[in-house]
């Protein structure tokens, strides 16, 4: 496990059971947890589709015999597989949150006061004819659905208590996984970069050629912070804030507002990085 | 090879393959050009399997957390199955004292 694996579980540890955990935050929390997988999902197979290109632009530059072909070929399928069991791993966390927004959900306080309700009224009746008064009966239904409503609550802090360290270090690995693949696009980008600043800037500027919106746009291009770095940078931000929110949650403070803006900022982001590679 | 030994090393085949890559092809000779192309070819290898391997191992790590994270899916299903049932069984009784009633009705 990695340092950083062991840092968060370690914190995680600690923090549980130390406070009451609201039904209510961990409903936030399962919700922003399946959101943030379905992020992770999209910059895996962002990742993919950056090294897929990448490498079908370099291999026309290398020596043209079957070893070559074959031996790059194969390395990016088995990325592929990498990515899709990647993605089957995401599936499986976004399952537990799923579960853990159904718990949260599952208040069965209102259920409870109305059977526990109907009991009574059942037990007014002939043949039993039990005498109670509608203000007993309401006083009954009431607490019915006040230890209803605890016991739900128990049980969402005894889930939470006991999935604890699973989830931190599933949520770790998710971090190591993000990082991993930052580090295949940042390369590919920086090598693509250096490569158009040379041949789109440099050289037209050098040989005193006349530069035009091209040219500007290009050298632009090229001294501002790629597209691909700012998105994978705010993506690898949501991965940690996810982790705090899961180590808020079960110190009992919350605030899943600036991690779902983080996710939304994520997703824009993708949808900008689509659109400029359908525009090339 | 620790973790460290293998991040400083990933790190050098990737300069190595940068270095190679931002050579300009136009400034070689023709030799050179087939000799900077294998050379290429070797390191962009070389970064994909490492990168590879790095991801591999990471996987292997978190397909040994997806039994632990099942089971507390599991868990949290029976968990609410659980809760379901007890208003589930206060609504059958409630249910069943109706009918009481019903055939006390009836035999009135």
């Amino acid at each position: 496990m990695s340092s950083r694996a062991l840092l968060l579980l370690g914190a995680t540890l600690l923090v549980v059971g130390c406070a009451k955990v609201q039904v209510d935050q961990v409903k936030g929390l399962a919700g922003s947890g399946m959101a943030y997988t379905e992020t992770l999902k999209k910059v895996n197979e962002y990742a993919l589709d950056k090294s897929i290109q990448f490498s079908a632009d370099i291999l026309p530059t290398l020596p043209r015999d079957l070893a070559t072909l074959e031996a790059h070929s194969n390395g990016i399928r088995d990325r592929t597989q990498l990515v899709a069991e990647a993605s089957a791993y995401l599936d499986g966390l976004a399952a537990y949150f799923s579960e853990l927004e159904d718990l949260a959900n599952g208040d069965p306080s209102e259920a409870m006061m109305n059977s526990l309700g109907a009991v009574a009224d059942g037990l007014k009746k002939e043949p039993i004819g039990l005498k109670i008064s509608d203000d007993r009966t309401k006083a009954y239904r009431g607490f019915a659905s006040y230890v209803a409503k605890q016991v739900h609550a128990n049980a969402v802090e005894r889930a939470l208590i006991r999935d604890a360290g699973v989830v931190a270090r599933a949520l770790a690995i998710c971090e190591d996984m993000l990082d991993n693949q930052i580090e295949w696009v940042t390369l590919r980008a920086k090598a693509e970069r250096t490569i158009a600043y040379r041949e789109k800037v440099q050289k037209p500027y050098l040989a005193g050629e006349l530069l035009g919106t091209e040219w500007k746009d290009s050298w632009s291009a090229g001294v501002r912070k790629p597209p691909e770095i700012k998105f994978l940078e705010d993506a690898r931000k949501a991965s940690k804030t996810m982790q705090g929110a899961w180590v808020n949650l079960l110190r009992g403070s919350h605030s899943f507002a600036a991690l779902n803006a983080e996710l939304k900022t994520i997703n824009e982001g993708l949808d900008v990085l689509k659109t400029l590679k359908n525009a090339k | 090879m620790n973790e460290s030994d293998f991040n400083a090393f990933r790190q050098s085949v990737e300069d190595i393959f940068l270095a190679l890559y931002t050579i300009d092809p136009g400034s070689l000779t023709r030799d050179e050009r087939m000799i900077h192309q294998q050379q290429l070819s070797v390191a962009h290898l070389a970064v994909i399997r490492m990168e590879n391997k790095a991801f591999g191992d990471l996987l292997a790590e978190a397909k040994g957390q997806l039994g632990p994270l099942a089971a507390s899916t599991k868990a949290m299903q029976s968990q609410l199955a659980g809760l379901n049932q007890a208003s589930q069984a206060l609504t059958i009784v409630a249910q069943a004292l109706n009918v009481l009633t019903r055939i006390a009705e009836l035999c009135a």
